[in-house]
């Protein structure tokens, strides 16, 4: 049970959301209802209901948040570890699952944080690379990459394993690690491709859970940071300046009752070892299948066997990269919409604590939203309910009344934070000053406005095809910065510019007074292509950052760990070559790849007189019209690739 | 094979290995995902309501036998 301050502040909050909510849907009932309430409008209020508590909880939350940061509440009420305890009993397994991502960058990453741990005194933690890379070129170059780092670094304990069929996904592939190896270890400190953390943070979080046994899980909110491009830096700005605030009200209301991420947080082994395996759903994706969006549901599994969840808000030292363009925010919405939406059938199961339903539902909700608001609009638009100009010039006051309240319930969580940073002259210094950051805000908003339509749109439609049963596949994201090509760019927003020029069209021609209410969403619509465009540049994002637009700490007050990663990453890659080839004429190479494959022996499903096939043909070096699948089973079996090599 | 063969295309030379430790194989357990059932929810409410209802041992009162 909630201890009483918690359990107060829950109820507070759900009463404040109501209050607002019961008087906005009170004060709109009042114009709507005044000659008669018709279909269109009861349609409209209830609409309206649901989008203005969605709000209005995000309006309370933030204000929870900044209160909690002016009060000095304790938002992680654990017993503290001191670091004068000497080197650390407890081992950690850092684990970084990969599929088919950019190789020189995940052991860049991986040689940073090792660096940071060693460079922080800290003992205990082990690295592990899970590779489900489907790819040859990635597999056998993972091989030579992570054989160069253990030259580099003899004494660390840093691991290399292929998994041959990536069954379950990332998911899958993490309980892979903990079926095999999980119980050499108290915690593991699950990463993505794109994140880095501190050694003084892992080391921090694993004295919280060596002090804290009750502890299942500590998520350490990870900051953006290390792209370039202007939309990479506009998320950037945003988190760093209004992410404290939301997070600190999320741990301010959550308590043990938090959530997890899927990565840069620390997990208690013997837990998810007995709570952390996932089922199979009924049916057939997208609702049925794996569960695609795991760690909301690892995390209600956990909480359900008694574990506590947290949120450590003001840990810093755990960071991860926004995506660089707005078409791979979308791509990558487009899984995380299937993955959330599956959560419903998760959401009514029996013994799942409310807090962790609460998750799910607000998960849900933040893709739900788009296609309600959009349908809203759409109700409005049709003249079933007078958005612009109603008969009284009472109903009009109350409307614009409404219109006021929306508006300040959406832009006073931001003026909150805004503020918040503004009391403390670091964090304004490491925003490049006052000026700057209030340029930046202004900007960001302006972005928003005109992105905040192309994303109901996308959301939208991603709803619609996933209750309609069209399932996505889950791909490697994009992790470099690259400006999008137009006619790419076209190709793939068109239909939002075309949705803008027919609803400013209809607007004009039937509703000419109504257009005015209409413009902000308009002009996103009508802008989806050049805004799109711009965004990707790594010109203008570095443009703006030399106008000392969208500063963020970690390029003012450098960051030691991100600046070692940048500084591998810089370092000369292996090059572009032929990998898979490399295994048949390199020795070394070939060496390396098999008694890797004797530590993890694939299963031997390719029929034998297709091995012998594919190492004749290989032998001949008559490579070219080998598919993916040939290579893979060429490369698993050592035999054939004894066979067909020349090393 | 000849694990200490130099190559001159990759640079690999003399492998450094201590790989993964040995494996200590621990099944993990599937979380039960249960859906409700009229039945399950009517004996779920009403498991509910006789521990809303039932007293406390405290509270029971309990009169004497009497003595013949």
């Amino acid at each position: 049970m909630p201890d009483g301050s918690l359990a107060f502040r829950r109820w507070l909050f759900l009463l404040l959301t109501l209050s607002a909510t019961a008087a906005a849907v009170a004060k709109l009932w009042s114009v709507l209802q005044a000659d008669g309430l018709t279909l269109g409008e009861t349609l409209f209020l209830f609409l309206f209901a649901i989008l203005f508590g969605w709000i209005a909880s995000a309006f309370w939350l933030a204000l929870f948040g900044a209160v909690a940061r002016l009060e000095g509440l304790r938002l992680l009420p654990l017993i503290p570890a001191p670091r004068g305890d000497g080197d650390l009993k407890s081992r950690t397994a850092i684990l970084m699952p990969v599929y088919n991502e950019d190789v020189a960058r995940v052991f860049a990453s991986v040689q940073a944080i090792h660096d940071s741990v060693r460079d922080a005194g800290e003992r205990g933690f082990d690295f592990y690379i899970l590779s489900d890379s489907t790819d040859p070129d990635h597999w056998i170059s993972e091989e030579m990459a992570w054989q160069q780092l253990r030259r580099a670094l003899p004494d660390a304990n840093i691991f290399y394993r292929h998994r041959h069929r990536n069954a379950g996904r990332k998911s899958g592939n993490i309980q892979d690690f903990c079926e095999n190896w999980g119980s050499l270890y108290d915690y593991m400190v699950v990463l993505d491709a794109d994140s880095l953390m501190t050694g003084e943070t892992l080391g921090a979080l694993a004295r919280l859970m060596d002090a804290n046994p009750r502890a299942g899980l500590i998520q350490a909110p990870a900051q953006l940071v290390g792209r370039h491009s202007l939309f990479a830096r506009i998320q950037q700005f945003a988190a760093s300046v209004y992410g404290p605030t939301f997070t600190a009200g999320l741990a301010a209301l959550q308590g043990p009752d938090g959530n997890y991420w899927g990565h840069n947080a620390i997990i208690r082994m013997r837990a998810f070892l007995q709570h952390g395996g996932l089922p199979q759903l009924p049916g057939k994706p997208p609702f049925g299948g794996e569960i695609m969006s795991h760690d909301f549901v690892e995390a209600a599994f956990l909480r359900r066997a008694g574990w506590d969840i947290w949120l450590a808000p003001d840990l810093g030292g755990s960071f991860e990269e926004p995506p660089p363009s707005i078409y791979d925010y979308l791509k990558r919405d487009r899984r995380w919409a299937q993955g959330n939406l599956q959560h419903a059938r998760i959401l009514i199961a029996q013994g799942i604590r409310l807090p962790s339903r609460l998750h799910m539902a607000m998960g849900i909700m933040s893709y739900l939203a788009s296609p309600i608001w959009l349908l809203m609009l759409v109700v409005s638009a049709l003249s079933l309910v007078p958005y612009g100009a109603p008969a009284q010039a009472g109903d009009h006051a109350a409307l614009l009344q409404l219109a006021a309240a929306t508006v300040i319930l959406l832009y006073a969580p931001k003026l909150l934070a805004l503020g918040m940073i503004l009391r403390e002259p670091l964090a304004v210094r490491a925003h490049g000053g006052i000026g700057a950051l209030l340029r930046s805000a202004f900007w960001e908003s302006l972005f928003a406005i005109l992105f905040a339509p192309v994303v109901m749109l996308a959301h939208s439609w991603y709803v619609l095809t996933i209750l309609l049963g069209i399932a996505t596949g889950w791909g490697p994201q994009a992790r470099n910065d690259r400006a999008l090509p137009l006619g790419f760019v076209i190709r793939r927003y068109w239909p939002h510019t075309a949705v803008g020029m027919g609803g400013a069209y209809l607007l004009w021609r039937f509703a000419p007074d109504d257009l005015a209410w209409y413009t902000p969403l308009l002009a996103g619509l009508l802008l989806a292509i050049p805004l799109v465009r711009l965004t990707s540049s790594l010109r203008l994002g570095m443009a703006a950052a030399r106008r000392g637009l969208f500063l963020i700490p970690s390029e003012t007050v450098k960051l030691p760990v991100l600046e070692r990663a940048h500084r591998l990453l810089a370092q000369p890659a292996q090059e572009t070559r032929n990998f898979r080839r490399l295994v048949l004429d390199d020795a070394g190479v070939q060496s390396l790849h098999l008694t890797l494959l004797q530590e993890s022996p694939p299963p031997r499903d390719t029929p034998p007189e297709k091995l012998a096939e594919l190492a004749a043909a290989a032998k001949r070096r008559d490579t070219a019209g080998f598919s993916r699948a040939d290579w893979i089973a060429l490369l698993s079996d050592p035999n054939s690739i004894a066979s067909a090599s020349s090393a | 094979m000849d694990s200490e063969a130099s190559s001159f295309q990759s640079g690999l030379t003399g492998l450094v290995l201590a790989n993964v430790p040995p494996r200590s194989p621990a099944a993990m357990p599937a979380g039960a995902i249960i859906a409700w059932t009229p039945t399950r929810l009517a004996l779920a409410v009403g498991a509910w309501l006789m521990e809303e209802t039932q007293l406390p041992a405290s509270l029971v009162v309990t009169t004497p036998k009497r003595r013949a």
